[in-house]
């Protein structure tokens, strides 16, 4: 087992963006009239400062790719396994270190679902979904396990106890349909879970300790 | 493409193709719209080229191609070659043509999309089949599930793709027995923009033109599926000197101008054209107008000047024309140095008396570079005739990559080939300004400056036995002035001018004047004929006429012959 | 006898057998990239000369391999369409995001044999003179990229990759980039657009097929991780010899993946052809059959995405014999042959090579408000038909599964489906289409059963008016 512990993002030194685009324009005030477009805000203080192996881990990834851009992926996997989620501040961050526009990145971190914006539990067990684990209790096994953690099975996205210890969370198909129904706690695989084996996993991570299928 | 020249394509750089049963020939590249590289040209150019439109909401022209909307799948057939890769004839010698199917399902035509489909020799594209006409229903069908249907309320109606596109291919009645899916609706995307993500059709346009026409990549995609959302980043404003050009590109009502939202119902809106004044591009525009007001400008496509955009401080910078300051009377100074309402007739008459009591030599001009050609050329023959000192006043300021030009003034170079002004505008002011001080000049007239703040003091003008001015709002000048002749602002009268690129172009009048203000041309006809002596044409198209013969660098210029585009001058 | 024929399988499972380049080496590891870097010029009766990479690339063309991602297109005619004259640098990514739901197969070959994918991938970029090549994993095989992570290290560290690859004078660069959870990116074109770091939309084809405008608009291959190990086998053995594999236009083995209602759910590697849906499914070195009392009632022959078989189904078969002679037979669904041309005349596929079993427990609808939800999430929402087509459809079918069904809803699915099919810029439209089109149109009755309870359940006792349908959000993610 591999816990990934949630760690908070550290305090950052001050860095400002300043995006000017409207050209200063020189016509006199009297046809102006206030017409005038309003100019770039300068950006409040993007605070980031990336835990101390994360730049160099993103160096090296820069080294891959012949063009930074094809870096982000990998970057941004980077900085969720160290900082535990994507916040607007990392994606800042990392745009700047990509040559990149934030929102490049924000458009990636919203459509890949294993990105989180927000910090998930201690253990995030993510249940297949799709047909096969379907077909093999997959359902049961959702409702088992919500039952055992005390939260909703019919509520849609991630859930967190309240404790922080435990993320659920449906997902699609995870490649794994002869096992049925399988989950992922973390980056482990676990495959044809039983509510029994579930619970052996539950009470296994409860106690603080791996859980070995 | 280096494609051998066939017999059928007897010019190696084009070729024929056949648009429901029409045959077209177009060159077989086309530039790209950003990179100006040759794209093999596509089914919706030869569709275009062959009077043929081809629904869209994705595709634009001056865009690159994303092909997401797919409103424009036509079907196609391609000329069977036989197993010597020769055509296949038909019995009549015609070549035999094979409709595209699903590979699938070889009884259903393949539709491709026409804003990306290069053209081939041979090829048959049918846009008006009952299969493509399907298709477009499909097609908006699914765009109209999630959509709000808000027309009523929304500022795009009477110019929205999918009202048009719905009369044509749209059903009474939706199928649609869900919920629809919700997203942001009024999302502040900067500080000209509104957004309502429920009207956004997700064509990527707005994105497509501020990365790559303005290099602002500041809109995208959050989300995905039916959930896409468009957006700028959290905090960064879309803030660009373009943002409104995402308005006019948008095909529906998702993008709005906070200057225009809900302020007028496009169809009540009379549409001139008209140019922007703002700086030396001259970009083309129409002017928005309902009973005298103006409620917005937007680009007008002219590829020599400004291709379909125009530049946000442009768009917004007509506010001025409608101030309650706006000069609307003629006024005469009186005796006690007060002044008097005139009448037009009187105060030419006097103006002229004056204008012709000076000695030659006594009299300068300062002619404004935002004055037309006609003003321009009207007071250069008085000057002529008087012999009189004549300048414009330059106005710089930043200029951009894209259309926004450092020369601020919209007619300098005008101004230069009629001769007000030489090759640096504003180099005579200081001659001027001694020629007032040493008593050699005792006459000045002044269109549209204000020419206090311009070397010509406050002191120097006190000096003088005559101040003509004419302008559109009150400054330091007009408080001076002996006689104070109300103009007009470009969208109140018709004239022309010549943009930094040495483009001729002329403007219509879109509204009216206030009060007894007159287009400057029409009282300058009046006051410098009669100090000239002679009759002068009393229509614009005459005079513009009568200045093409005159000023060498319009030769061969005709009103008429300008058009809506304009004319390069050599 | 129907049995396994296991050639890229061959060690997996093995007991001993490990992941690790010095169990792959005392295998017989590598073996076959030494030889095919040694291919001396062969010249031609006819004076050509073929340097070592035009005789690979011969060899793949001449074994029929097609492509084991999902559409079976032909690997060396994919090679064929590059452009090695265009001054371009040319790409190899192998696709290894295996997401089409019911297939399972890359992972066992990722987690269990890596250098295995190595080899096959080198072999492949020697062939086409690629130089820096990346495997695309889907973002949930965590530790199946840290596998390749290692495998490359000690790949690097053995003079398999970079510089001068066992002296040969070849250079090549493979790295591993994870995805993060697309079903799209297993598009070959989506796949590239994540690649440089942009959003999986699939591109429109034209004008960017990948052999022209790949990766970085470079020349580019995409081979599925399966492809790429065949290809080991096949330079191994010999284009020709592989051929004699299977069955004539469909070679070589592939490795099926069967999940659902069988007793022994797994990965089979058999010859395509030789073995038929009914045999993978009921016979003992296969599925062994359905659970105890329980009747066959569907069948998903080639991933989700594949167009549904009804127990029962009979099809029309041609073929072809030994001497070209065309034959034609009626078969049942269980004497279909699984291959790539039985199934596509029986009008389904058999894509990725999943085979998803139901049985007489199934219900139809919930099966296909299931498979509809995977294709609404995993939309990208590029192109109008699909974003919308989708999630209209996982939506009516939620309505259908929570109690709000119509007796018209059949319908109103077909005509959903048939919205989508064929107007999309991907295959992804077809993905989510078939399986409405296909178990709407073969289980209608079950459709329009529910329909109607439902209706008469809302329907007023006294009036017989219907109340509105409950119309409820399916499940589906927040995202």
């Amino acid at each position: 087992m591999r816990p990934l512990a949630a760690r908070p993002v550290q305090p950052a030194s001050a860095t400002t963006i300043l995006t000017v685009k409207v050209p200063e324009q020189q016509l006199e005030k009297d046809r102006a009239d206030g017409a005038a477009p309003a100019k770039g805000q300068a950006q409040a203080a993007s605070r980031f400062a990336p835990p101390s192996d994360l730049e160099a881990r993103v160096d090296e990834l820069l080294k891959r790719y012949p063009h930074k851009r094809s870096a982000s992926l990998m970057a941004l996997h980077a900085v969720q396994e160290t900082t535990g989620y994507v916040s607007g501040p990392a994606i800042e961050w990392l745009a700047r270190k990509l040559e990149l526009q934030p929102i490049n990145l924000y458009e990636l971190v919203t459509f890949y679902p294993m990105f989180r914006q927000e910090p998930a539990g201690r253990y995030q067990i993510k249940v297949c979904r799709t047909l096969s684990c379907a077909l093999g209790g997959s359902q049961a096994l959702y409702r088992h396990l919500c039952a055992r953690l005390g939260l909703d099975p019919a509520r849609p996205g991630l859930q967190t106890t309240p404790d922080g210890r435990f993320s659920i969370e449906w997902v699609e198909c995870l490649a794994s349909c002869g096992t049925a129904p399988v989950l992922m706690c973390n980056d482990d695989f676990f495959e044809g879970v039983t509510p029994e084996r579930a619970d052996g996993l539950l009470s296994g991570l409860a106690a603080g300790h791996g859980f070995e299928p | 493409m280096s494609a051998p020249p066939s017999k059928s394509n007897p010019a190696p750089d084009t070729l024929t193709v056949v648009v429901d049963g029409k045959p077209v020939t177009v060159p077989r590249t086309t530039p790209d719209p950003v990179s100006g590289r040759p794209l093999p040209t596509t089914m919706i150019q030869a569709c275009e080229a062959a009077g043929v439109v081809v629904p869209h909401y994705c595709y634009h022209p001056k865009l690159p191609v994303a092909g997401n909307c797919r409103m424009c799948l036509v079907e196609f057939g391609l000329p069977a070659l036989g197993p010597d890769r020769q055509p296949i004839l038909n019995p009549d010698g015609t070549p035999k043509i094979v409709l595209q199917t699903l590979p699938y399902d070889p009884g259903v035509p393949r539709a491709a999309i026409a804003c990306a489909t290069p053209l081939s020799p041979g090829m048959e594209i049918y846009t008006n089949t009952p299969s493509v006409r399907k298709t477009r229903e499909a097609v908006l069908e699914s765009l109209l599930i999630n959509h709000p249907l808000d027309c009523p309320i929304c500022d795009q109606a009477g110019e929205c793709k999918l009202q048009e596109y719905s009369v044509e291919y749209g059903q009474s009645e939706s199928r649609f027995a869900e919920t629809k899916v919700h997203k942001p609706k009024q999302v502040d995307l900067g500080p000209r923009i509104m957004l309502d993500d429920e009207r956004c059709i997700l064509c990527s346009r707005c994105i497509r033109f501020t990365r790559d026409i303005v290099g602002d990549d500041a809109l995208g995609i959050v989300s995905r599926g039916s959930h896409s959302t468009l957006t700028a980043y959290p905090g960064r404003p879309f803030d660009n000197n373009y943002t409104l050009n995402t308005v006019d590109l948008c095909p529906v009502g998702a993008l709005t101008s906070k200057d225009f939202r809900f302020q007028m119902r496009v169809w009540f809106l009379k549409e001139t054209n008209n140019l922007c004044p703002s700086c030396g591009t001259g970009c083309n525009l129409v002017i928005g107008s309902r009973e005298n007001r103006i409620y917005r400008y937007e680009p007008r496509q002219n590829d020599a000047v400004n291709s379909c955009w125009m530049c946000d401080f442009g768009r917004l910078n007509y506010k001025w024309i409608q101030r309650p300051d706006r000069l609307a009377e003629v006024g005469r100074r009186n005796a006690d140095g007060g002044f008097d309402a005139s009448s037009w007739t009187p105060a030419l008459r006097e103006v002229a008396d004056k204008i012709k009591g000076l000695p030659a030599g006594a009299l300068a001009i300062v002619a404004s570079a935002r004055q037309t050609n006609e003003e321009l050329f009207l007071l250069q023959r008085l000057a002529q005739h008087r012999q009189a000192l004549t300048d414009s006043i330059p106005r710089l300021g930043d200029a951009d990559h894209l259309l926004v030009n450092a020369d601020k003034n919209p007619n300098s170079t005008g101004s230069r080939l009629i001769g007000i002004a030489g090759p640096d505008l504003g180099t005579r002011l200081p001659t001027m300004a001694t020629g007032i001080a040493e008593g050699r000049i005792k006459g000045l007239i002044v269109f549209g400056e204000d020419v206090v703040r311009h070397g010509l003091t406050e002191e120097l003008l006190q000096r003088l036995e005559l101040l003509v001015v004419s302008d559109v709002l009150p400054n330091a000048t007009t408080a001076l002035a002996h006689y104070l002749l109300p103009g007009c602002a470009h969208a109140e009268k018709r004239g022309s001018f010549v943009n930094v690129k040495r483009q001729l172009q002329r403007f219509n009048q879109a509204v009216a004047p206030p009060g007894n203000a007159r287009p400057e041309w029409e009282f300058l006809v009046e006051c410098v004929g009669r100090v000239l002596g002679e009759p002068l044409p009393a229509t614009l198209e005459g005079l513009f006429n009568q200045m093409a013969k005159e000023v060498p660098a319009f030769q061969g210029q005709t009103w008429a012959g300008l058009g809506d585009l304009g004319k390069k001058l050599g | 006898m129907a049995q396994e024929h296991r050639l890229i399988l061959k060690q997996i499972d093995q007991p001993g057998y490990t992941a690790e380049l010095e169990c792959y080496l005392r295998h017989g590891g590598y073996a076959v990239l030494r030889k095919a870097l040694s291919l001396p010029p062969r010249t031609l009766t006819d004076g050509r000369v073929l340097t070592g990479p035009d005789q690979l690339r011969k060899e793949v063309m001449e074994s029929g391999l097609r492509g084991r991602g999902g559409a079976g297109f032909s690997c060396g005619l994919k090679w064929s369409f590059i452009d090695h004259r265009s001054g371009k640098p040319v790409y190899l990514i192998c696709n290894a995001d295996e997401s089409e739901p019911g297939t399972f197969k890359d992972r066992q070959i990722i987690y269990k044999d890596p250098h295995q994918l190595l080899e096959g991938m080198i072999i492949s970029c020697y062939a086409n003179h690629v130089h820096l090549a990346y495997i695309y994993i889907r973002g949930e095989f965590t530790e199946g990229a840290r596998i390749l992570e290692r495998a490359l290290a000690e790949a690097r560290a053995a003079g398999y990759l970079g510089r001068d690859i066992l002296g040969s004078g070849f250079d090549l660069e493979i790295h591993v980039h994870r995805g993060a959870g697309a079903y799209i990116c297993g598009e070959e074109t989506g796949l590239i657009e994540s690649l440089e770091g942009k959003r999986p939309y699939p591109r429109i084809k034209p004008p960017y097929f990948p052999a022209v405008l790949g990766l970085y608009l470079c020349p580019t291959i995409v081979n599925n991780v399966e492809t790429l190990c065949a290809v080991k086998h096949v330079v191994g053995m010999g284009g020709l010899e592989f051929a004699k594999l299977g069955t004539p236009n469909n070679t070589g083995t592939r490795i099926v993946s069967l999940s659902g209602h069988v007793r022994r759910p797994g990965y089979y590697e058999v010859e395509v052809g030789k073995v038929t849906l009914g045999e993978l499914i009921l016979d003992p070195a296969f599925g062994g059959g359905l659970r105890e009392g329980r009747k066959l009632k569907a069948i998903i022959p080639g991933g989700s995405s594949a167009k549904v078989f009804k127990a029962g189904e009979r099809f029309r078969l041609q073929r072809r014999g030994p001497g070209g002679q065309v034959t034609s037979e009626e078969v049942d669904l269980l004497d279909l042959p699984y291959d790539f041309d039985s199934l596509q005349q029986a009008g389904s596929m058999s894509g990725s090579g999943a085979i998803i079993v139901m049985d007489d427990s199934t219900d139809m609808v919930e099966a296909l408000a299931n498979i509809a939800e995977f294709y609404a999430h995993e939309s990208c929402g590029q192109c109008t038909p699909c974003r919308e087509g989708s999630l209209w459809m996982s939506k009516a079918l939620h309505r259908l599964t929570h109690g709000g069904g119509r007796p018209q809803d059949a319908d109103y699915l077909l005509h959903i489906a048939r919205n989508i099919q064929g107007r999309t810029i991907c295959a992804f439209g077809e993905a989510c289409a078939w399986p409405v089109l296909s178990i709407v149109t073969k289980f209608r009755d079950e459709f329009e059963a529910r329909g109607a309870a439902d209706l008469a359940r809302r329907a007023h006792p006294a009036t017989g008016v219907e109340a509105p349908p409950a119309t409820t959000q399916p499940a589906a993610r927040a995202d």
